[in-house]
């Protein structure tokens, strides 16, 4: 994940319980495990595996993307601001890496 | 015309021919229809590749069968090679065929649209309210535009941000705006992902619009805003844009954040995935695509706007008796190409000939080639051999192939050359007469 991941979000300021949009993207080759390399030697397993999103320190929302996800994986999703703080979202990956993106979401009004 | 046409002597064929060229008057006479009773109709809705291939190759195998081609237009102008038209290598008229060839092969051509379809009663209404029935439906409609899908792509907007992913006025428009941008501006393309039309007829499309640059305009910009990570023949179109167009033409995949979300056609701009917005002087959007609306009336396409078919025979897996060709089709592997509409439009009218014949249909076997110009003497190619497995269609393994990346001038001009014979066989085939 040598690449910063790319993130938009629909409002940073976004009033009480409005529906906040978020897209993101870490670039990834999601190597499945399944493919043999030029040597004939399978190429490992190596594929994001989790992706959180926290705010403010509590867990949004996680998902585990398998295999079947192509390369470069892209989620976009929308929550209810009921809060302001950090929103903070990390990528592992099967060889530990780890990407980051954060963005401070504040309450108008 | 071959026979049947000997002056004065009336032949079925020549009567045929004759309400043929009669169009709709023949219509308002039932005597005529009764006249067909116990003659088998097949109607066929859309007059373009795969529908017009289907008519012609059924009037050849079965010479009594009467068929009717519903087709708005009095003359089909063709996609293939409207890119050359963008690109000043063609005209209008040298991209358009008539119906005469289908009519003096004794297929009525009805210049009208078909508005409804009732796969129970059989029967087909016309934009006027004229119902025809049929024994056998054959479905070529085409694409149709998914309006929003793309936000702030709607009819409207497609007046000022044009597609033209349908050959005709869209595509005139299309090269007037670019007549009319002065030199140094840009030309953006937002390009969808998913299904669509002709993999490679955006990067065709870039070419010809910058060979048109390059003559005329030559301090312009081509900027591609792709949905997609990569794109058919890339290597191939990069490294012919390199070599033509220097940096001349921009290709942002979706990685990159060139993934339009977003059209605000009446201010030429488009805004990304990632919130990026880009200005146009000239913007061509190549929208989301489902089944020509038709499909939708005969029930035969599913939840993803497509029409899922049985590989072996093309008939509709939803309701049995219709046949659906060409783009409207799920056919993958097979591309939505003009060249596959055709393959598939003759293995209905072989299937539909044997099962009038009372005979087992054929073993069905199709191919694809997709040429691509980059410049007028820079052809390119990707094709495919398939054969159904079942109701499954397979690329036959180690068939095809794409142009090798290393092959020299004289190659790549041989495969202009083989593409603009492509155009001429392709087109006698699909609407010349038998
Ligand atoms: C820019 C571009 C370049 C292309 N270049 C190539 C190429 O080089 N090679 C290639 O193989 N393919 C190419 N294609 C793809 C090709 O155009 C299509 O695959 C082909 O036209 C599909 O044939 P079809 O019969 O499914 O649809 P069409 O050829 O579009 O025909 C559909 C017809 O149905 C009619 N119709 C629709 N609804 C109704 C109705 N309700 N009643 C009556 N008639 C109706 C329409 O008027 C239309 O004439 C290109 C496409 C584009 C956009």
């Amino acid at each position: 994940m040598s690449r910063p991941p790319r993130i938009w979000i629909s409002n940073e300021t976004p009033a009480p319980g409005e529906i906040v949009r978020i897209r993101a993207q870490v670039v990834h080759p999601m190597e499945t495990g399944f493919r043999f390399g030029p040597d004939g030697q399978p190429l490992p397993e190596n594929i994001v595996t989790r992706f959180q999103a926290m705010l403010d320190g509590e867990l949004l929302m996680e998902w585990q993307p398998e295999t079947a996800v192509s390369q470069n994986p892209y989620i976009e999703f929308t929550f209810a601001a009921l809060r302001g703080g950090l929103l903070r979202m990390v990528w592992t990956d099967d060889s530990g890496d780890i990407a980051e993106a954060e963005q401070e979401i504040v309450l108008a009004g | 015309m071959t026979t049947g046409q000997t002056a004065g002597k009336t032949t079925r064929r020549n009567v045929l021919a004759g309400i043929g060229a009669a169009g709709m008057g023949a219509l308002a006479m039932p005597a005529l229809v009764r006249a067909r009773a116990g003659m088998a109709h097949v109607v066929v809705i859309g007059g373009g590749f795969g529908g017009a291939t289907a008519a012609n190759y059924l009037r050849r195998l079965d010479s009594s069968v009467w068929i009717t081609v519903i087709e708005p237009n009095a003359n089909f102008t063709t996609c293939p090679f409207s890119n050359l038209y963008l690109g000043g290598l063609r005209d209008w008229d040298s991209i358009t065929h008539g119906y005469h060839g289908l009519r003096g092969a004794a297929i009525r051509v009805l210049e009208t649209t078909a508005q409804d379809v009732d796969s129970v009663a059989r029967r087909v209404t016309l934009a006027d309210g004229t119902v025809l029935d049929y024994d056998k439906l054959i479905l070529s409609p085409g694409i149709d535009i998914r309006w929003n899908a793309l936000e702030g792509y709607d009819e409207a907007a497609a007046e000022i941000a044009l597609h033209a992913w349908k050959a005709g006025p869209q595509t005139q428009a299309l090269k007037a705006r670019l007549e009319a941008m002065e030199d140094g501006g840009t030309f953006v393309m937002s390009i969808t992902d998913g299904a669509f039309r002709c993999p490679p007829g955006p990067y065709e499309r870039a070419s010809m619009v910058a060979h048109y640059f390059k003559t005329h305009k030559p301090a312009s910009k081509i900027l591609l805003l792709d949905s997609k990570e990569s794109f058919s023949k890339q290597g191939l179109f990069q490294q012919g844009w390199q070599a033509l167009y220097g940096d001349m033409i921009e290709w942002v995949g979706q990685t990159d954040d060139g993934q339009v979300l977003r059209v605000d056609a009446q201010a030429g701009e488009v805004e990304t995935a990632f919130g990026t917005t880009h200005r146009a002087d000239v913007l061509n959007v190549v929208p989301p695509q489902k089944a020509g609306w038709i499909a939708d009336r005969a029930g035969v396409t599913d939840a993803t706007g497509w029409v899922p078919v049985r590989g072996s025979t093309f008939e509709s897996t939803l309701v049995p008796g219709i046949h659906v060709v060409g783009d409207a089709t799920i056919a993958a592997p097979m591309p939505k190409s003009a060249f596959c509409a055709n393959a598939q439009g003759k293995v209905v009218a072989a299937v539909i000939a044997a099962e009038l014949a009372g005979r087992e249909p054929p073993a069905a076997s199709f191919a694809n080639t997709c040429y691509s110009l980059v410049g007028p003497d820079w052809g390119i190619s990707v094709a495919g051999v398939y054969r159904a497995e079942g109701d499954t269609i397979v690329e036959v393994p180690d068939s095809g192939g794409v142009s090798p990346i290393d092959a020299d001038a004289a190659f790549r001009r041989a495969e202009a050359e083989y593409g603009a014979s492509w155009y001429a066989a392709i087109t006698a085939d699909t609407w010349d007469a038998a």
